[in-house]
């Protein structure tokens, strides 16, 4: 069974701010979708032994030396072997500081993986890093995915954010529009319109992108305080910054800094804010009231502990600040 | 997450409870991993299904989240994944919730 491939990028992940989060989602994307599998499987695995002695060091040479054998290894398909060949080029450029390492380790991926299943999610992964890096090689590299066996709407729409991240603009309208051809989902369509929509506002088309922008809308889904689990607002509130429109922009960025503490939002707002009010200096005030007028209340659940005893969250919270994460192990 | 641990010593005393709610439901490989980094914080279980508490209550359909909530139980806070600079943020807003008494 194919199982649907989630939605990788969060949404502070912009052009405005590229980074190591992308490879942090896909890794958690894949890792999370194991769950269930990795439990009814024995330790003996590849993957298992690997993420063991991960576990045990902390030593990020150590660390890619792991994932390194771990690639070259007889390693199962799909996503176990991407999430490590990710995590293994997050350690290598952040803790490293060796971007050259990062790329050995996807090209040692495509060469291992070069006629199997997991190939083309081998190539996928390795297109983002280039988009990430904006390098000269992502027109070849789209390229040749589209020789293999014919992409899904899925396939198209990484293709577009990764090209949305190196900036290729009609690149990435083109992909975002095959993904629309081809949608199956509602999700789909709403990821593939705000594509298209932040390529046109890219490509000096502001209203179009408006309209796409709307449209997305429909078919995304919102959640907590009014939030996009996607860049909509992000790109939304820029691009009526582009257009003039300071108050529709500080709308649409306002919620992104207050709750997510978006950089690439709070310097936007600080644009739009300076233009609208002649100076940025109410910008602090105007945070701190919307977020006493709109924080949501954190919803109640009780859940038990790994020694088996139950909690409720409004009990353990109590009068107190708390720090709530959710999280996998890795 | 591991990094929750330092924050939670430095500043349980004062009023601050840190909550991890492990989300794929590999207990084996949770329980390695809290036991492996020491973690004395509260942890939390939950089943992999698409109704569990945090797909149904908070939306979080991906990791790691964070949510940042004030004495009066409304998230103030939330940083949708973890990105290089995130520590220093979340001990700021963290300090800011501490002080807030009301």
């Amino acid at each position: 069974m194919r199982s649907r491939p989630m939605r990788w990028y969060g949404p502070g992940v912009s052009p405005l701010r590229p980074g190591a989060i992308v490879a942090t989602f896909l890794a958690c994307a894949s890792v999370l979708s194991l769950g269930c599998r990795a439990k009814s499987r024995p330790d003996t695995r590849p993957y298992s032994e690997a993420q063991r002695r991960l576990l045990q060091s902390a030593d990020p040479e150590e660390r890619v030396r792991v994932i390194e054998k771990f690639l070259a290894g007889p390693a199962e398909e799909g996503k176990t072997y991407v999430s490590l060949l990710e995590e293994g080029a997050l350690v290598a450029e952040t803790e490293l500081n060796d971007p050259d390492r990062a790329e050995s380790l996807y090209r040692l991926a495509l060469t291992e993986s070069r006629g199997s299943r997991r190939s083309r999610l081998v190539e996928l992964s390795y297109l983002e890093w280039l988009g990430k890096h904006r390098d000269a090689a992502f027109p070849a590299a789209v390229d040749r995915l589209q020789e293999g066996e014919p992409l899904e709407a899925w396939d198209h729409l990484r293709i577009s954010d990764a090209a949305l991240a190196a900036s290729l603009w009609e690149l990435a309208e083109l992909h975002a529009q095959q993904a629309l051809e081809l949608q199956d989902t509602a999700d789909i369509g709403g990821f593939a319109l705000l594509n298209i929509g932040w390529a046109e506002a890219n490509l000096g088309r502001p209203e179009q992108a408006l309209r796409s922008f709307q449209s997305a809308d429909r078919l995304l889904p919102r959640h907590f305080a009014g939030l996009s689990p996607s860049p909509l607002d992000l790109y939304w509130g820029q691009t009526h910054l582009l257009m003039g429109n300071d108050d529709a922009a500080i709308d649409r960025l306002l919620p992104e800094v207050v709750f997510r503490g978006n950089e690439g939002a709070l310097r936007a707002l600080e644009l739009a804010f300076e233009r609208e009010h002649g100076s940025a200096a109410g910008l602090e005030g105007a945070l701190s009231a919307y977020q006493q007028e709109h924080a949501p209340p954190a919803p109640d659940f009780t859940l038990a502990d790994y020694e088996g005893v139950s909690h409720r969250f409004s009990d353990l919270v109590r009068g107190k600040a708390a720090v709530l994460v959710f999280w996998f192990p890795t | 997450m591991p990094r929750l641990e330092p924050l939670w010593r430095k500043y349980g005393r004062e009023g601050l409870v840190v909550i991890a709610l492990e989300t794929t439901g590999d207990d084996d490989l949770a329980r390695r991993f809290i036991a492996e980094k020491g973690l004395s914080f509260v942890l939390l279980r939950q089943e992999p299904t698409r109704h569990n508490v945090s797909q149904s209550l908070y939306g979080v359909t991906f990791c790691p989240q964070t949510f940042l909530i004030d004495r009066n139980g409304r998230i103030l806070h939330y940083h949708p994944s973890y990105s290089p600079g995130d520590d220093a943020r979340i001990e700021k807003q963290v300090l800011e919730l501490l002080l807030n008494q009301s």
